[in-house]
């Protein structure tokens, strides 16, 4: 049986379905009786959910105009 | 977010070729946070934005040499981490890739035999909406993020907050996948430790 140690350093490889068949159920029957593993890989889901809801910045209305002026100035050129 | 989605890959590399001002202003807002992604983790925050306009001006001015033989987004991106790369030798701001913050045994989290010291409790707030709206934790986990090692704070950011995939990250790194992945996870787990400490006990 894994420990709960081995299994949570699995937990990304879970989330993003990277495990092999059998490690997967190894990890499956762990997660099944073991209530702070499996609270453990909820929450590293809630940490990356969280991480790429607070995206990067989108560019400014500036730097766009700039961007598109660049575009057209190089475009007319050609 | 567009509105609406890009047209076909040919379609929008045949337009953007023949000067549609209007499709290009959307291919910008679609595609910058993604290269931001790459500049920030590559280049660090300070210069992050003007390797992403440099990145822009050289990609108008090579457009009309693109033959298509990758998807417009990769393109950009390449040109992104190149053009960052080149900046982060000029700053001369060292990265090191292969450096591993190994913490295995030390684990204080776990007992000798790997079990949960003092257990997990459930976090009180759970959903990604309310861990975002408190702003608290956010600079809190903010603090926290800039101080991952390089390796991990670029793969993080490229991965969860850039959302770039592994293909893509491990070119842009020069790493294999099975070590993207193990970074990755420190990363991950780092955060998520993050998070429950202020959960627990509402310190940073």
């Amino acid at each position: 049986m894994l420990s709960c140690k081995h299994t949570i350093a699995q937990g990304t490889d879970y989330l993003d379905k990277e495990l092999g068949f059998w490690r997967k159920v190894e990890m499956k029957m762990h997660l099944m009786i073991c209530v702070n593993c499996r609270r453990y890989v909820k929450q590293l889901k809630q940490t990356v959910v969280m991480l790429s809801k607070g995206q990067f910045k989108q560019p400014s209305e500036q730097q766009v105009e700039q961007l598109k002026q660049e575009y057209q100035d190089v475009a007319s050129k050609q | 977010m567009t509105e609406e989605s890009l047209p076909s890959e040919d379609e929008l590399v045949e337009r953007l070729k023949n000067n549609d001002a209007a499709l290009f202003e959307r291919v910008v807002k679609e595609y910058h946070s993604s290269m931001f992604a790459v500049a920030y983790s590559i280049a660090g925050p300070a210069i992050a934005d003007e390797v992403v306009q440099e990145a822009w001006i050289s990609a108008i001015n090579a457009l009309h040499k693109f033959e298509g033989r990758s998807a417009l987004k990769s393109w950009l991106i390449r040109i992104t981490a190149n053009e960052a790369k080149t900046r982060l030798r000029k700053e001369s701001r060292s990265v090191s890739l292969e450096a591993v913050d190994e913490n295995w045994a030390t684990d204080t989290r776990f007992t000798e035999k790997g079990h949960w010291a003092g257990g997990n409790p459930e976090w009180d707030i759970s959903s990604p909406d309310d861990l975002l709206a408190a702003d608290e934790l956010q600079d809190c986990v903010k603090k926290h993020m800039v101080k991952l090692p390089d390796n991990q704070q670029q793969i993080i950011n490229l991965r969860d907050v850039g959302g770039l995939d592994m293909d893509t990250i491990c070119n842009i790194l020069e790493i294999t996948a099975s070590n993207a992945r193990v970074l990755l996870h420190r990363a991950r787990d780092k955060m998520q430790q993050v998070v429950a400490r202020f959960q627990r006990t509402g310190e940073c």
